[in-house]
């Protein structure tokens, strides 16, 4: 039997079911992001509602070839925040780089909102993996600006 | 034949104090080191180390006599003509940027034929035997030529010849694919090459360790291969040139113990192989090949072969049996076989189960293999895959290890499959 810290059930549910998985929206803003170390390839696509006085994510959808947890990481993603504003969204996606990279550590909130992706933080060569959803999402967002 | 390696034991790594448990099956990256290999390194640094061909006392002779005796018995390994065929340097990389720099790049820069200048290529090559192509090709507006695979992964060798032609400054391509395992027919390759005078650059490394190598037979102008490939250590490359080609090169790196004069405006190189060995030698790595060789040469290349060649016929059939298996290359030659040698490694995907996926689990049973796309990006995309497992055998490896691979696999096709 296959035991692995890194694919706790949580994770593995997110991979074989992915929210937010090449979903049909009117995308207005999208980024690929690339490792070039393993070759996963992932686009993240953004519907942007303007109604109101902030401009708020309405929809995010992903799609790509790529691994497992990079697969689970954008589902999370997805699963939490639509529906928030850019502003808040830039700054989580900031904070869960930052969390996963090691350099702060995640909120409360946000730990038990991303828990199956702390598993990850033991793996430093899959690092790279989860945080790539979360960067190629930081990339979307900066082209909302251009 | 044993389930378990009969040269297992003679590398440390397994010992029950390091990683007994260790399913080591990355090969074509580095091998593993045996016993022979660390100790000589360890006795030439403790008890022999001075700098070589520098000084004039008894300690520093005789290190240059252990350079220059490695030197020969490198060319012995490969088949040169002579010890001064061979150069020492870091690795196949260095080796490959090397000559660019000192041999092609020159050929570039002198040319005023008018006619548009091109570099030929395979479609299987690493990086370190593409991207120095592709710096000159683009420095200098020549055309970087690629030679495509047949369906059964081999350089097509028709195609091949359709690019060379008299403006080719030179070919370079692999003896044995890093990704596919497939062994390149060398032979013909340069006798077709030399029929129209191109100059013929071929990566050893990952063909050394699977037979002998006659540089002379082969008839290539430059042979390249690392000696961590080879069960030596890092940090030591060689770079087998033809004497009439190393003449004409200009030196790749400056520094100590290349020149016969110098001055604050100019110098005089002097020639044969040191000229490509500027600074300090790194002997221990140099005496690490030596043992290496010596360690392979005991065991004898015929033993050597016939066990590799099983133990990967056993790999590649275990492996066909799992119905979710998908190879890299699915056509299958009718003899299975180049010229009688199995492939030296396999590349393949998991239906429905991520290469990365496959890698981190088989590393939690400590299986140890490699996934991504091997540094052969272009290869992987001209397949329509951004990456791949690879698995390459050892000497220390045995039936047991496949075994355990294959009951893994298996586990991990259960865990992950998204359908």
């Amino acid at each position: 039997m296959i035991q692995s810290g890194l694919y706790q059930e949580a994770l593995l549910a997110h991979h074989k079911d992915p929210i937010g998985f090449e979903l049909n929206i009117n995308v207005s803003h999208s980024a690929q992001g690339f490792n070039a170390a393993c070759g996963d390839e992932i686009e993240v696509a953004l519907e942007i509602n303007n109604a109101g006085k902030q401009q708020q994510i309405k929809y995010i959808t992903f799609h790509g070839d790529s691994c497992a947890i990079c697969r689970a990481s954008a589902s999370m993603l997805c699963q939490n925040l639509s529906g928030y504003s850019i502003e808040k969204v830039s700054c989580l996606a900031q904070e869960i780089v930052q969390s996963l990279q090691g350099d702060v550590e995640f909120n409360r909130e946000h730990s038990e909102m991303f828990a199956p992706l702390l598993a990850v933080k033991k793996f430093p060569v899959r690092k790279q993996c989860a945080i790539l959803p979360w960067t190629t999402l930081l990339s979307a967002i900066s082209s909302i600006d251009e | 034949m044993p389930t378990v390696s009969p040269w297992k034991q003679d590398f440390p790594i397994f010992s029950y104090h390091a990683h007994p448990n260790l399913c080591y099956l990355d090969s074509a990256a580095t091998c593993l080191t045996p016993k022979h290999v660390a100790d000589a390194m360890f006795h030439y640094q403790c008890f022999s180390h001075a700098n070589s061909h520098k000084g004039l006392y008894q300690l520093s002779a005789n290190v240059t006599e252990i350079v220059e005796q490695a030197r020969d018995k490198v060319a012995n390994f490969l088949g040169a003509e002579s010890a001064n065929n061979i150069v020492f340097n870091s690795g196949t990389t260095e080796a490959l940027n090397l000559i660019a720099y000192s041999f092609v790049e020159p050929i570039l820069m002198s040319d005023c034929s008018g006619r548009a200048k091109n570099i030929v290529i395979s479609a299987v090559e690493h990086h370190a035997n593409l991207l120095p192509w592709q710096r000159l090709a683009k420095q200098y507006d020549v055309e970087l030529r690629i030679a495509p695979i047949d369906d059964f992964g081999d350089i097509d060798l028709a195609m091949l010849a359709t690019l060379l032609d008299e403006n080719t400054a030179v070919l370079a391509f692999t003896h044995c694919s890093n990704v596919i395992g497939k062994f390149t027919p060398v032979g013909d390759i340069c006798r077709l090459a030399k029929s129209k005078n191109i100059p013929t650059i071929i990566d050893g490394a990952q063909a050394v360790a699977h037979g002998p190598v006659n540089v002379k037979n082969i008839g290539c102008d430059f042979y390249v291969f690392s000696a961590h490939k080879l069960y030596g250590p890092t940090g030591c490359g060689i770079l087998y040139c033809r004497s009439e080609l190393l003449e004409h090169m200009r030196p790749y790196q400056l520094g100590g113990g290349m020149i016969n004069s110098v001055d604050f405006t100019d110098s005089d190189y002097i020639s044969g192989p040191l000229k490509l060995e500027p600074g300090s030698h790194n002997v221990a790595s140099i005496v690490g090949l030596v043992e290496a060789i010596d360690y392979l040469n005991d065991i004898s290349w015929s033993d050597i072969s016939l066990y590799m060649n099983k133990l990967n016929h056993y790999l590649s059939q275990s492996l066909i049996e799992l119905n979710y298996f998908k190879p890299i290359i699915s056509a299958v030659e009718p003899s299975q076989t180049t010229g009688g040698k199995s492939p030296s490694l396999i590349s393949f995907e998991l239906d429905s189960v991520h290469c990365h996926d496959v890698a981190s689990l088989l590393d939690s049973e400590n299986i140890a293999v490699r996934a991504g796309h091997h540094c052969a990006q272009p290869l992987h995309k001209s397949l329509g895959i951004n990456a791949s497992i690879r698995v390459s055998l050892g000497l220390y490896n045995g039936y047991e290890d496949i075994d355990r691979l294959i009951t893994s696999l298996h586990g991990i096709h259960q865990l992950m499959a998204t359908k």
